[in-house]
């Protein structure tokens, strides 16, 4: 046996080189290689090899034997498991449809997590929906981050007033919007008191929230962030004020919109009022109703109205030539949750005006199921909406549609075109998933039904989501 | 074990082959699908060409075979076919067509089916038959003795001619060591590839084709350590090569198993047949479970599918009592494509393994497999805590000085976090884990009462395979 003296020795020479540290050979061995063998030199190489592979080669006791992703919520059902691989892992995962957000809202609704060993080959779907997916996903997104420079804000299980300073930014946003539904003026409290020692972003995902029941009593509030250091939120607190009736930006803002009204008369014997939308000669045609929506669209549709010196009855009739000012007032019905008049004009002309609402970012949709019944009509629609604006719908809705539109669109003429012209018009595969996203469970069996007549290539996905969907809502 | 579409996905080389499958679902593809009570189905595929594609696959061991010209294994007709299986579209019961019977008389190993053995051992009798011997006994005479004896001479000439040949490599495989001795090892790892790479090429034209793979793969894994392990790591490869060297040299002075086991470690092969005809070969009979399938591409451009099996009949094998552990190794050609797996770990079987002759066995192939494969639930390790697994290895150590990478079970144990890294712990004892760079490991953290297997390579534990309380994990 070597002692470490020897091993020092003959591990100097070899690293050195023997031609400049020549080891002690038969010293060091003992006279068991002769000093005159001409392989001693390897021979020596080769019992140091040896000696080094049998040394205790066990490695230093843990530091540390805590879990790294500690969660709360129970794991995800086994069977479910498979099926989360097949859709969002390796080369065959896809999360450019709204599968992964109505999982991922599905989870978070059942207060379920994902399994801790399906985390690394889920990463791209972690990474996206985090803060719905829960703690351990929240901790294994940011693995990586340095103790200092990790997110200071925590995955917060249950979010109250005692602890929602500590959530996560979208976590706070969505709580003070749900506190705002029912106590606006704690809510604003509550945001006033961290205000000031917020990051920016922080600051800005509160700002937003306050749209949600905004009243003349968060006027000042919303005023005294003129001088807010970042842009973002001076633009986010200037854009509320001009909801505000009575501000100076709305007051501002109407007029604007009031002088881009082109009012006449028409009929040989009774006499009515038509109004028509005068674009500035900058905006071009296919910026025309972004510009509308965004000009027009913050506007109280009273104000507009009394602006206008008519009643909204009288507006919406008048406007009824123009579909675009047709749309703009859908919009502001639905700002002013005037569901029954949203309704109207959906059926009047404006069946579309529900894409302009969910692609405008800082349209909100507070009460997803009656805005939902009066502005998604699918009976009207003329053919399958693109997959892109389905998309956005179940963005905004971030549930189901409600049963009686979801039967709707299920037996609508443009549905059914789509299911049967599959195999001529080779339909994306988003666009059946999109649907499966959005219908509730209690007609996925229907939806089964009609996918079940069409190639597996067009509605696997579909058809993999809502059973993973049944599977997550019944744990 | 049915089909299933897991399973399909399992095997699918790539992701572009599934969804080529997937577009051959379509009944109106398949003109034929038909099957038999023992597992066989095959089919006609209607391709671009005049003629079907004609495809047969086992279900009881996923063999396959397809007439198209596609150099991915299994090809998107396999698989199609594997898929309507798992799906479990109806397939009509008939006798199988001849060229499915000639497909299985053809198949070695595990997969071979009985049907092929007894069409084997009895020739089916028709006067077609009677006529093609006829004519084969008239074009290929009866061997000649001398022509016989001439080619066991010249055989034997060129096994001289190489050992010799093998002799003279290794004395210049101790000449490149001492120059790079005496230039010293700190010095190598600026020079690893270059030399490694020349003293590699050498080895290869003096014919020992396994030593040279040693030093071709040496500079990947001395650069894949920490740097502080990479001077004990050189000492110790470089020691093993002369270590084997002068035990081929002696090898006439060694046990039997552990001379075959170094002839095949210099280089020498050993074929399917030669080792199953091999009287002294170890032959276990048991349960095996697969617990991890690899793949490696090697430097001389073949991939290494590597499938480690556990002995599942009796896990506390003392000394003396055979293998706990084997591996399958077959070796595909990098330029015939993506692969995909044959077995899964969690998969197993019943089979009779013959071991390769070692002094620590290990490689093994399966002479007969015995019904099909079967999902297996929860795998218990070996009662062994870490320092008992150590102590195992070193057993095996000692039996086989080159030992490369070992299979360690340990029961019970934790994955913790240490400074550097992680390991593998329990009250006694840690051993560190090899990183992976996808943070498979990181999941594991904290969770006590791990029955782990990994590969040991005396320094890292290359971590497979896990059954833990939350379920069983798997390497990526």
């Amino acid at each position: 046996m070597l002692d470490a003296a020897a091993v020092e020795t003959l591990t100097r020479s070899v690293m050195l080189g023997t031609g400049r540290a020549a080891a002690p050979l038969p010293q060091t061995f003992g006279g068991l290689i002769a000093p005159d063998d001409p392989k001693a030199t390897l021979k020596a190489l080769a019992l140091l090899a040896q000696h080094a592979r049998f040394r205790p080669s066990v490695g230093a006791s843990p530091t540390s034997v805590e879990s790294l992703f500690p969660d709360e919520r129970a794991v995800v059902p086994e069977a479910a498991r498979a099926l989360l691989l097949a859709l969002f892992a390796g080369k065959g995962g896809d999360l450019s449809d709204p599968v992964p957000l109505a999982l991922a809202d599905a989870m978070e609704r059942k207060r379920v997590r994902l399994h801790p060993f399906d985390l690394p080959r889920l990463d791209d779907f972690v990474n996206m929906h985090a803060d719905e997916l829960g703690a351990s996903a929240v901790a294994w997104t940011q693995r990586h981050a340095a103790a200092t420079s990790r997110d200071v804000y925590s995955f917060v299980e249950v979010i109250d007033e005692t602890n929602w300073t500590h959530g996560r930014p979208a976590q706070r946003a969505a709580f003070i919007r749900s506190l705002r539904a029912t106590d606006a003026t704690r809510a604003r409290a509550l945001v006033e008191g961290v205000f000031a020692s917020e990051q920016a972003p922080v600051r800005l995902v509160l700002v937003k929230a306050l749209a949600e029941n905004l009243s003349s009593a968060d006027q000042p509030f919303l005023e005294g962030l003129a001088k807010d250091r970042a842009p973002t939120v001076r633009e986010a607190a200037e854009s509320l004020l001009a909801r505000l009736p009575g501000s100076q930006p709305a007051a501002k803002r109407l007029e604007e919109c009031l002088s881009r009204i082109k009012r006449a008369s028409t009929g040989m014997l009774r006499r009515r009022t038509v109004l028509q939308l005068d674009y500035p000669a900058t905006v071009k045609e296919w910026q025309r109703e972004a510009w509308a929506i965004s000009t027009f669209g913050t506007i109280s549709l009273d104000a507009f109205a009394k602006g206008l010196e008519l009643s909204i009855d009288e507006v919406v009739a008048a406007a009824v030539d123009d579909q675009m000012l047709s749309t703009v007032l859908a919009v502001q019905a639905s700002q002013a949750r005037r569901y029954d008049l949203l309704a109207g004009l959906v059926r009047a002309g404006a069946a579309n005006a529900w894409v302009a609402i969910v692609q405008a970012d800082d349209f909100d949709i507070p009460d997803p199921e009656a805005w939902s019944s009066a502005a998604v009509q699918p009976d009207l629609w003329g053919e399958l909406p693109m997959a892109a604006h389905l998309m956005r719908l179940h963005a905004k809705l971030r549930t189901p549609l409600p049963a009686p539109t979801a039967e709707r669109l299920l037996a609508s003429k443009a549905w059914r075109d789509v299911l049967g012209n599959a195999e001529q018009n080779m339909p994306s595969p988003i666009a059946f998933s999109t649907i499966a996203a959005l219908i509730p469970p209690s007609l996925r069996e229907s939806l089964r039904k009609q996918l079940a007549l069409l190639p597996t290539n067009f509605t696997a996905r579909a058809l993999t989501a809502m059973t993973l969907l049944d599977l997550i809502e019944a744990a | 074990m049915s089909l299933t579409l897991a399973k399909v996905e399992e095997i699918a080389p790539d992701q572009g082959s599934l969804s080529a499958a997937r577009k051959l679902l379509n009944p109106r593809s398949w003109p034929v699908v038909a099957g038999n009570d023992s597992g066989l189905v095959w089919g006609e595929c209607q391709g671009s060409g005049s003629q079907p594609y004609r495809v047969v696959i086992s279900e009881t061991d996923l063999g396959y075979k397809c007439t198209c010209p596609s150099r991915k294994f299994p090809c998107k007709h396999a698989l199609a076919l594997m898929w309507m299986r798992a799906e479990g579209r109806a397939i009509t019961r008939e006798a199988q067509p001849d060229w499915v019977d000639d497909w299985l008389a053809r198949r070695r190993g595990p997969g071979r089916s009985p049907a092929a053995d007894k069409a084997e051992a009895k020739p089916r009798v028709s006067i077609a038959t009677a006529l093609e011997q006829e004519s084969l006994e008239q074009e290929s005479p009866a061997p000649d003795p001398k022509a016989q004896a001439r080619a066991a001479a010249q055989r034997e000439r060129n096994r001289a001619e190489r050992e010799a040949s093998i002799l003279a490599g290794l004395d210049e495989l101790d000449r490149w060591i001492l120059d790079q001795l005496e230039r010293g090892l700190a010095g190598f790892q600026s020079v690893a590839r270059e030399q490694c790479g020349v003293a590699a090429r050498r080895l290869v034209d003096a014919k020992a084709s396994g030593l040279a793979s040693r030093l071709e793969q040496l500079p990947a894994a001395l650069f894949g350590l920490p740097e502080a392990l990479r001077g004990d790591f050189l000492i110790e490869k470089l020691g093993e090569l002369h270590l084997i060297a002068e035990g081929y040299r002696r090898q006439d002075e060694l046990p039997a198993a552990l001379k075959a086991d170094l002839r095949l470690t210099i280089g020498w092969t050993m074929s399917r047949e030669e080792l199953l005809s091999d009287p002294q070969a170890m032959r276990v009979r048991d349960r095996w479970m697969v617990l991890a399938a690899t793949q490696e591409i090697q430097p001389d451009k073949l991939r290494r599918l590597e499938t480690w099996l556990a002995r599942l009949g009796n896990t506390d094998l003392g000394e003396g009592e055979g293998p706990r552990f084997a591996v399958l190794m077959d070796f595909v050609p990098v330029s015939v494509g993506a692969v995909g797996k044959t077995y899964s770990a969690g998969e197993s079987f019943e089979a009779e393994l013959v071991f390769y002759p070692s002094g620590a066995p290990l490689r093994a192939i399966i002479a007969q497999q015995l019904g099909s494969m079967t999902r297996e639930g929860c795998w218990q390790a070996p009662a062994d805590d870490v320092a008992g697994a150590l102590d195992r290895y070193e057993a095996r150590l000692v039996a086989r000085p080159w030992l490369a990478d070992w299979p360690v079970a340990v029961r019970g144990a934790t994955v913790g976090r240490v400074p550097d890294g992680l390991v593998l712990s329990d009250s006694k004892a840690a051993l560190p884990i090899k990183s992976k760079e996808d943070d498979a490991l990181l999941p594991l953290v904290g969770i006590e009462g791990i029955d782990a297997f990994g590969l040991w390579d005396g320094r890292r534990l290359d971590l497979k395979f896990a059954e833990t309380p939350l379920g069983r994990w798997l390497a990526g």
